[in-house]
C-alpha cells in the first residue's frame, strides 16, 4: 500500500512538473502570472483527442504535434494580446484571466460538455518491486513527463535559446543590450511554457477523462507548486511538484481531497508570508 | 451653491431618485418589479463591495479575497442567527459578521501587508480558496456541503408587503452609506496617506509614518464594511452554501474597478452598475457568459485601460489626433 502511494504520488508529481515549470517559466521571463495556463492544458488535451480518437493518428504522433502546433498558439497569443500590456502587472494578470473565460467558453461551445478518453498504446499492469501493481499507462506517462523535463533543462540549460532565456530572466535591457531581441526571447519563453502545459494536457488525457474545464485544477496546483518553489524557479518547482505529489497522494488516501487543497493553500500562504523566495530560495 | 456641500447634494439627490424607483415602477408594470428589484439589490451590493476594494486599492493592496470576507461575513451571519439561533435580532447577526471578517483581516492583514502587487493578490486568493475546504468538512458549525438555510430576514423589513422591496431600501442605504463613508476617508488626513502608501511607500516611512500601521486599518475597515454586506447577502438568499460565493466574486469584484476605471471613485460604481446589470442577462445565455466576460476583459486591458470613466477623454483624444494628422497632411 505504501509502495502504491509512492508511486501514485511519484507519477502525480511529474505530471504537475510539466504544468510548473511552464507556468514558472512564464514567470521568471516575463514577470506575468498565466491564469490561461489551465486553458492551455485542456487545449492540448483536446488537440490529442481529435488528432487520435477522430482523425486516428497514432498518440505519439498526437503528441509530436502538439509539440509542433502549441509553441505557435502560444507565440500567437502573446504577440496579439500580452505584449502591449507586459508592462501593467495587473493588466497583465488581468489579460490571462480574459484568455482563460473566453477560450473556455469557447472550448464548451465547440468541444461539448462530454467526458473524452484517450486510449494508451501500451496496456496491462505493471508489478513493482514492494508489492506496487500500476497501470502500465500510468508509469509510462510519467516516465515520458520526466523526460520531457530532461528536454526542457537541456533546452534552457545548454542551448542558445536558453542562454537568451535565462539572460532576460536575470535582466531584459541588459540582455537587450547584448543585442538579445527581448521581445522575441519573451515569446518565445512563453510559447514553451505554454506548449509544455499543452503536452501535460496530452499525457493526462490517457489517464483521466477530460473537458473543457479539466484544466483548473492542474492549474490551481501548478500555482501551490510554484510559490512553493520560489516564483520563476524551475528546479525548486520540480521539487516542489515532486512535495505536491505526495501530499495529494497520501494525504490524498490518508485524509480525504478537501485536506490536501486546504494544506497546499495553508502552505502557500505560510511560504509567501514568511519565505517568499520559495524553498529553494537564498533570501 | 456650497461647492462643498454640492456632493453631498448630487448623492441625496440621486438616492432619492432611486428610492422612489419601487412606487414608479410597481405603478407602471407591477409584474416587473421583483426582477428589477433582484437586480437593483445586486447592483447596490456590489457598488458596496467595489469601492471597499478601490479604498484598499488606493493602498496599493489587490485582493482577490474579498468573496472569502463576504462568506465570513454571510457564514457568521448565518451561523448565528438561523443556525444556532444565538442571536435573536438579525441586525446584531450582521454586526457579528462585519466583526468575525474584521477580526480576521486584522490578523491575516497584520501578516500580509507588506506583500506587494502579485504576492498580495495570490495570498488573498489562497485565502479564499481555503475557506471552501473548513467550509464543506465541518458539519457543525458549517453546515457541510448543504450550508446554512433559513436565514431570516431582519426585523423591520416585514414593514413592507413584498420583502424585496425591504432588501431593496436596506441595499440602497448600504450602498450609499459606503459612499459615504469611502468619500469620507479619501479625504482625509488617513485617506490621503494610503493613497501615497500606494504610490510610494519607502517614501512615506521616510516622512516617519508607520506603513504597516495604515494598510491594515484600510484592509481591516473594507472587509469589514464588505462583512457587513455579506451578512445581508445570506438573508436576501436565505440559504447559503460553499458555492455561493466562489473565486468568481472575488474576480467580479476586481472587475468592476477595472471596468469602471481605478482613477476615481466613480470607476467602481459605474463597473459595478454595468457588470451586475450584464450578469443578471448573461445568467440565462450559459458558456457564452464565459465568452461575454473574456472579452470584456480583454476589451477593457488593451482598448480602454483606464475603464469606463476615461471613454469621455479617450474618444476626445482620438478625436483631435486624427484632425491633428489631418492638419499635417493639409500643410
Amino acid at each position: 500500500m505504501f509502495m502504491q502511494m509512492a508511486v501514485t504520488g511519484l507519477v502525480l508529481g511529474s505530471i504537475y512538473m510539466l504544468v510548473a515549470s511552464g507556468l514558472t517559466l512564464i514567470y521568471g521571463i516575463m514577470h506575468q502570472v498565466n491564469m490561461a495556463h489551465g486553458v492551455f492544458f485542456m487545449l492540448g488535451a483536446m488537440a490529442t483527442y481529435y488528432a487520435t480518437e477522430v482523425i486516428g493518428l497514432p498518440y505519439f504522433v498526437a503528441l509530436f504535434a502538439v509539440v509542433l502546433v502549441f509553441p505557435i498558439i502560444g507565440a500567437a497569443f502573446e504577440r496579439g494580446i500580452f505584449r502591449n500590456i507586459r508592462h501593467i502587472w495587473l493588466a497583465g494578470y488581468m489579460a490571462t484571466v480574459g484568455v482563460w473565460m473566453l477560450m473556455e467558453g469557447l472550448g464548451w461551445q465547440v468541444f461539448g460538455t462530454e467526458q473524452k478518453a484517450v486510449s494508451f498504446p501500451i496496456t496491462g499492469l505493471i508489478r513493482l518491486p514492494g508489492g506496487a501493481v500500476l497501470p502500465a499507462n500510468k508509469l509510462w506517462v510519467g516516465l515520458i513527463a520526466i523526460a520531457i523535463m530532461a528536454g526542457v533543462y537541456y533546452l534552457v540549460g545548454r542551448t542558445a535559446l536558453g542562454r537568451q532565456l535565462r539572460a532576460v530572466e536575470q535582466n531584459p535591457r541588459a540582455a537587450e543590450l547584448m543585442g538579445i531581441n527581448a521581445d522575441r526571447a519573451m515569446a518565445k519563453g512563453f510559447a514553451l511554457g505554454v506548449t509544455l502545459a499543452a503536452l501535460a494536457g496530452g499525457l493526462v488525457s490517457t489517464l483521466y477523462s477530460v473537458d473543457p474545464s479539466c484544466g483548473s485544477t492542474p492549474m490551481l496546483k501548478a500555482f501551490i507548486i510554484i510559490i512553493l518553489g520560489g516564483l520563476g524557479n524551475v528546479t525548486g518547482s520540480v521539487i516542489a511538484a515532486y512535495i505536491l505529489g505526495f501530499i495529494d497522494s497520501f494525504g490524498g488516501s490518508l485524509l480525504g481531497y478537501q485536506a490536501g487543497h486546504f494544506m497546499g493553500f495553508g502552505l502557500v500562504i505560510l511560504i509567501l508570508i514568511f519565505k517568499p523566495s520559495g524553498i529553494m530560495g537564498d533570501e | 451653491m456650497n461647492s462643498r456641500l454640492a456632493p453631498y447634494l448630487t448623492a441625496l439627490a440621486v438616492m432619492a431618485a432611486l428610492a422612489l424607483v419601487p412606487p414608479l415602477i410597481k405603478f407602471i408594470a407591477p409584474d416587473k418589479w421583483e426582477l428589477t428589484a433582484h437586480i437593483g439589490i445586486k447592483i447596490l451590493l456590489n457598488v458596496g463591495f467595489g469601492l471597499c476594494l478601490w479604498m484598499m486599492l488606493q493602498a496599493g493592496e489587490l485582493s482577490l479575497g474579498q468573496g472569502g470576507f463576504i462568506t465570513i461575513g454571510a457564514y457568521t451571519t448565518g451561523i448565528l442567527v438561523a443556525k444556532y439561533n444565538l442571536i435573536s435580532v438579525v441586525w446584531l447577526g450582521y454586526l457579528a459578521g462585519a466583526l468575525a471578517a474584521a477580526v480576521i483581516a486584522l490578523m491575516l492583514g497584520y501578516l500580509i501587508v507588506h506583500l506587494k502587487r502579485i504576492f498580495f493578490l495570490l495570498v488573498t486568493w489562497s485565502f479564499a480558496e481555503m475557506l471552501h475546504p473548513v467550509l464543506t468538512s465541518f458539519e457543525h458549525p458549517f453546515g457541510g456541503a448543504m450550508g446554512i438555510i433559513d436565514i431570516p430576514a431582519p426585523e423591520g423589513l416585514t414593514l413592507f408587503s413584498e420583502s424585496w422591496t425591504g432588501y431593496y431600501y436596506l441595499a440602497l442605504i448600504y450602498g450609499f452609506a459606503v459612499l459615504w463613508i469611502v468619500w469620507r476617508i479619501a479625504g482625509s488626513k488617513v485617506g490621503l496617506i494610503t493613497k501615497s502608501i500606494g504610490q510610494n511607500d519607502t517614501l512615506v516611512t521616510f516622512c516617519g509614518l508607520y506603513v504597516r500601521k495604515y494598510k491594515v486599518m484600510i484592509f481591516v475597515l473594507g472587509c469589514f464594511i464588505t462583512g457587513i454586506g455579506g451578512g445581508i447577502l445570506a438573508s436576501y438568499l436565505t440559504a447559503i452554501s460553499p458555492e455561493t460565493f466562489t473565486f468568481f466574486t472575488s474576480l467580479d469584484i476586481i472587475m468592476f474597478n477595472l471596468i469602471g476605471g481605478m482613477g476615481t471613485m466613480a470607476g467602481p460604481i459605474v463597473g459595478a452598475v454595468i457588470l451586475s446589470g450584464l450578469n443578471e442577462y448573461l445568467f440565462a445565455a450559459g458558456y457564452w457568459r464565459m465568452v461575454v466576460y473574456g472579452l470584456i476583459i480583454i476589451f477593457f486591458i488593451t482598448l480602454l485601460p483606464g475603464g469606463m470613466v476615461s471613454l469621455p477623454a479617450a474618444l476626445r483624444k482620438r478625436f483631435t489626433r486624427k484632425t491633428k494628422k489631418q492638419e499635417v497632411g493639409l500643410g
